[in-house]
């Protein structure tokens, strides 16, 4: 379902945007986001986030260009003809990110899935398998947070995440292999496609049990347990848009918040990227929270 | 400015190997593969830090026009000269740019080995039969990194026939190329692997040359890999070192599959010394 208003990562927003999977709310706005349509002209070498304090410019040629201003608002400009589905994808992930940054809230590159009300982080790089990880779990009962951004406060010392939007970004052969989803929800079978699952989405914030540092690699699937500056690090440099964190003046107090993500036991779990390794990786990931 | 030396070669062709001899050399030696150049052009890590847009949120077209600009970010922040392992094609951009950017590139090295030895080579490395391999250095659509099913670590590069990919970057016009056979690091190491420190930029020294030499012999690397593993190793395959001779496919291709591969890129083969007895057409 499409709304102009609504919650997403723990933020009342509102705007002439329709976005997929808001979740409701009675809250007034925080964010305001203003779209408009107008042929962009940035050239290649544009592209990226330039950011000062209190304002990020992102530019994605051919695409959009979005100004965010002290985590308030988002004006965006999108090329003629862009579909909604990458709208979204540009407006709720670095967008909102830096607006996140702006409003002091960690945007961590993680799906989020909850069991029995406490969350678990899966962190890893682009292409690293947290969307099928997250969805094999959410076919064992457990709930869906967040898809590829994870919005994490730290309120009274512990770290909670956010429900983002009740959508997941998905792959044609996620798509396949996840029965649960409609047979035409895939419009395009070659490319990417935003889908709602409202019916395994979690409404409601939970705190963080563990995290999951996801990473494939050529042997069988292996958790470990790691500490200290190593996983500080890894955490560090799964930031969205963390190479202007410190051009939007928090990379400080972002910093101080990851070292309080580290109060949750941190698991590297490595796997070689074979279907019959999604069960085992499943089973992982619960002893994660189980034994949190 | 900080310049580029692409390591480019078609799968399969040795590209490891040269990586390897080109860290002992400038180490005096080599223990771990942590210590060769780990950068790959293809790296989608590579695109996301250096434009702070994952590489999966755009079109394969929207990814390839903004690669030359990632190339000219990498190089201006970088400190030291920087290597770059390029399996795919030299190509354009959709926008027509150079996708590989003259002005930010050294040289290129060119590593070329026989497709007859690629296609066994192949055929192990990703676990597939002697025909799929062949049929892959037959395809003028053959990509790596495509799937639709999901992304891989890599982004798409289009590699298309053997003999596309060894015209496309030896006849372009674009950047300096040096050309290595494969077969000449085998058998006449001092003078390929001394051709190819000079063509990359580093002064020639003969004693280092000689340490690097022995230091990444096959046997070397083979017992490395046995010691600590390697990192690209595709997952299932015994070793990514497998053999490292030339003509191994003599053993391995039958002649009608020995034909298929002639068919398509006898003339290449031709111009770079790759001949064929008659005795294995049969």
């Amino acid at each position: 379902m499409t709304a102009r208003t609504g919650e997403v990562y723990g933020c009342a927003i509102a705007g002439n945007v329709p976005l997929a999977g808001l979740l409701a709310s009675h809250r007034p706005a925080e964010i305001r986001v203003h779209l408009e349509t107008n042929p962009i002209s940035a050239a290649p070498a544009d592209v990226g986030c330039v950011a000062s304090s209190g304002e990020c410019r992102l530019v994605v040629p051919w695409c959009l260009t979005a100004v965010v201003r002290g985590g308030a608002t988002i004006d965006v400009c999108q090329q003629p003809g862009l579909s909604a589905d990458r709208v979204q994808r540009f407006l709720l992930g670095p967008a909102i990110a830096a607006a996140l940054h702006q409003r002091d809230v960690l945007p961590l590159h993680a799906a989020a899935v909850s069991h029995q009300g406490k969350a678990l982080l899966i962190v890893g790089d682009s292409a690293v398998g947290k969307t099928e990880l997250a969805l094999a779990l959410a076919r064992r009962g457990w709930r869906l947070l967040a898809d590829d951004l994870s919005a994490i406060r730290i309120v009274n010392g512990r770290p909670i995440v956010a429900p983002g939007a009740g959508v997941m970004d998905v792959w044609p052969g996620t798509r396949r292999r996840w029965s649960a989803l409609p047979a035409d929800a895939c419009p395009e079978w070659n490319a990417k496609a935003l889908i709602e699952v409202p019916a395994h989405a979690s409404s409601v914030s939970a705190p963080v049990a563990a995290v999951c540092l996801l990473a494939i690699h050529n042997g069988p699937v292996e958790r470990t347990l790691v500490a200290g500056y190593s996983a500080f690090r890894e955490l560090s440099r799964h930031m969205h848009l963390l190479s202007v964190v410190r051009d939007i003046g928090v990379e400080a107090a972002q910093l101080r918040r990851i070292a309080a993500l580290l109060a949750v036991p941190v698991h590297l779990v490595r796997h070689p990227r074979r279907l019959d390794a999604v069960n085992q990786l499943c089973d992982e990931l619960s002893q994660c929270l189980r034994n949190a | 400015m900080i310049r580029i030396t692409w390591l480019a070669s078609y799968p399969k062709s040795g590209s490891t190997w040269v990586r390897a001899f080109l860290a002992a050399y400038d180490r005096g030696g080599l223990s771990d593969w942590s210590e060769v150049e780990p950068w790959s052009a293809a790296d989608r890590r590579l695109f996301h830090q250096s434009t702070g847009i994952e590489s999966t949120d755009l079109t394969d077209d929207e990814v390839a026009n903004l690669r030359p600009t990632v190339f000219r970010r990498v190089a201006g922040a970088a400190r030291l000269p920087i290597m770059m392992k390029v399996h795919e094609a030299w190509s354009r951009t959709p926008s027509g740019s150079d996708l590989f950017p003259p002005d930010v590139t050294s040289a290129v090295l060119y590593i070329i080995r026989n497709p007859l030895d690629v296609a066994v080579s192949w055929a192990s490395h990703v676990a597939t039969d002697m025909d799929s391999s062949i049929a892959f250095l037959c395809d003028p659509s053959a990509a790596l990194g495509a799937s639709t099913d999901g992304p891989g670590k890599h982004l798409r590069q289009d590699v298309g026939t053997w003999s596309h990919h060894v015209r496309s970057w030896v006849d372009q016009q674009s950047l300096p190329v040096h050309v290595t056979r494969y077969d000449d690091l085998l058998y006449e190491p001092h003078e390929a692997f001394g051709a190819l420190v000079a063509a990359s930029g580093r002064p020639l020294q003969r004693d280092r040359l000689d340490a690097a030499i022995e230091a990444t012999a096959f046997d070397r690397l083979q017992k490395m890999e046995e010691r600590n593993g390697f990192p690209e190793r595709p997952f299932g395959a015994s070793r990514f070192f497998r053999r490292g001779i030339a003509g191994g496919w003599r053993d391995e291709l039958s002649p009608d599959q020995v034909n298929r591969l002639l068919k398509v890129h006898g003339p290449m083969m031709e111009r770079f010394g790759y001949t064929v007895d008659a005795a294995s057409r049969r």
